[in-house]
């Protein structure tokens, strides 16, 4: 999986692309959780180029959402494909977070 | 040694412990194998030596826990070597239900928050009971549980998967009021469905047949062969097993380990038995908890 970080506005967008499975979760983990630790509060996770996303991905996301969520900040979820979007309806994942179509909604939510 | 106090299992266990020591009937029910079968899965995910998707188990760190229970099927993940459909081990795991409900509550009680007491009812028959000897545990479970139910916090997942499990094996009692199961539906669901295993079990209990197992093993006019042809059978069908290849070798003809069930059955005769991975010994299914690990059965 490839990660790419970059600032727009308030917000730290993510790209994700490629699979988020057992074979990467804790790297991306310890990087999400760096930017959270540094003071970024809005995290907009771009997620048009994800492929794959385990349960383990899908628990680094829950315990970022928890601690964003104490210092009052946020996850948003945008641009996801189809497949990625039945995991996280089927899960229940997307009633926890706020989704959105695109890049631009996300940032100026 | 492992490095948390309970498992997962284990606090299910605990929640269905009344202040009189005796577990909740649904436990005793065979259909309550695939709960904890579901259970150690979820524990096992929980520590990261599994990983899941919407389908699949698939290996992480196999490494042991230092957990007896776990440590068991960690090895048995480990022997099977690749990924493989959650309904599957549901299903294998599920066969295992007597051996691991044993061992659960041998666990609680070596931790020193169960005792075991025979009890005497109606004055003749002696029932096995289960007081509390430290309650601490199972009230900051419980409490935990409802905290997290009654608000709208993010839940960690090791409550995700308790509340999925009690939900499934229709046990929400054990921790809500009905009028709280009513009026907190909404979030129960929404919790429960959070982890891809607990989605599987819905399907295995939608798709579980039941019938009265001990029905099938009185054993009348049958040959030892045929009592464990039925029995193999009979758990087949209830966990959805097509290729006998998936079966344990302790019920796969032409093992060694086959013949050695063949001479229990022979010796008990009844194929209502198990076998305990962890001691290697066979023991009579007992329903009722009262397990090899307390000396009864085998």
């Amino acid at each position: 999986m490839e990660l790419k970080f970059r600032k727009e506005d308030n917000a730290t967008v993510l790209e994700l692309s490629g699979r988020l499975d057992t074979s990467n979760y804790e790297s991306f983990s310890e990087e999400l959780f760096a930017k959270l630790e540094a003071g970024d509060k809005y995290i907009v996770m771009d997620m048009e180029n994800l492929e794959y996303i385990s349960s383990s991905g899908l628990r680094v996301f829950l315990s970022a959402l928890k601690q964003v969520r104490a210092t009052d900040g946020d996850i948003a979820l945008c641009c996801m494909s189809e497949k990625i979007n039945e995991v996280f309806e089927i899960s229940g994942f997307s009633s926890l977070f706020k989704v959105f179509v695109s890049i631009t909604d996300a940032i100026a939510e | 040694m492992r490095d948390y106090f309970l498992n997962i299992p284990e606090e299910v266990a605990l929640l269905s412990v009344d202040e009189n020591g005796d577990l909740h009937p649904k436990m005793n029910s065979p259909k309550f194998d695939i709960i904890i079968a579901s259970a150690v899965l979820m524990d096992l995910a929980l520590h990261h030596r599994i990983d899941t998707d919407m389908h699949n188990v698939i290996p992480d760190k196999l490494e042991p826990l230092g957990d007896p229970i776990l440590d068991v099927i960690i090895e048995e993940v480990k022997e099977y070597g690749g990924t493989r459909p959650i309904q599957e081990w549901i299903s294998d795991l599920s066969m295992k239900g007597q051996f691991l409900r044993d061992e659960i509550i041998k666990s609680v009680v070596d931790l020193g928050i169960l005792k075991v007491e025979n009890k005497k009812v109606l004055w003749m028959f002696s029932k096995r009971v289960y007081p509390m000897v430290n309650d601490q545990e199972v009230k900051e479970v419980r409490a935990r549980i409802r905290d997290l139910v009654f608000s709208d916090d993010i839940p960690d997942y090791k409550d995700i998967v308790i509340i999925s499990l009690l939900k499934h094996a229709d046990l929400l009692d054990l921790v809500f009021t009905d009028v709280e199961i009513s009026d907190y539906e909404h979030r129960i669901a929404q919790i429960a469905k959070m982890d891809m295993i607990g989605l599987a079990i819905g399907d295995s209990m939608d798709k579980f047949k039941i019938s009265d197992i001990k029905s099938y093993f009185s054993g009348e006019e049958k040959t030892p062969e045929e009592m464990l042809d039925i029995h193999v059978k009979e758990l087949k069908e209830k966990f959805r097993i097509t290729n006998d290849a998936n079966l344990p070798a302790w019920l796969r003809k032409g093992t060694d380990q086959y013949a050695k069930t063949l001479d229990f059955v022979r010796e008990k005769n009844t194929a209502d038995i198990t076998y305990n991975h962890r001691t290697q010994e066979y023991q009579v299914n007992s329903y009722d908890f009262n397990g090899h690990g307390f000396g009864s059965g085998s």
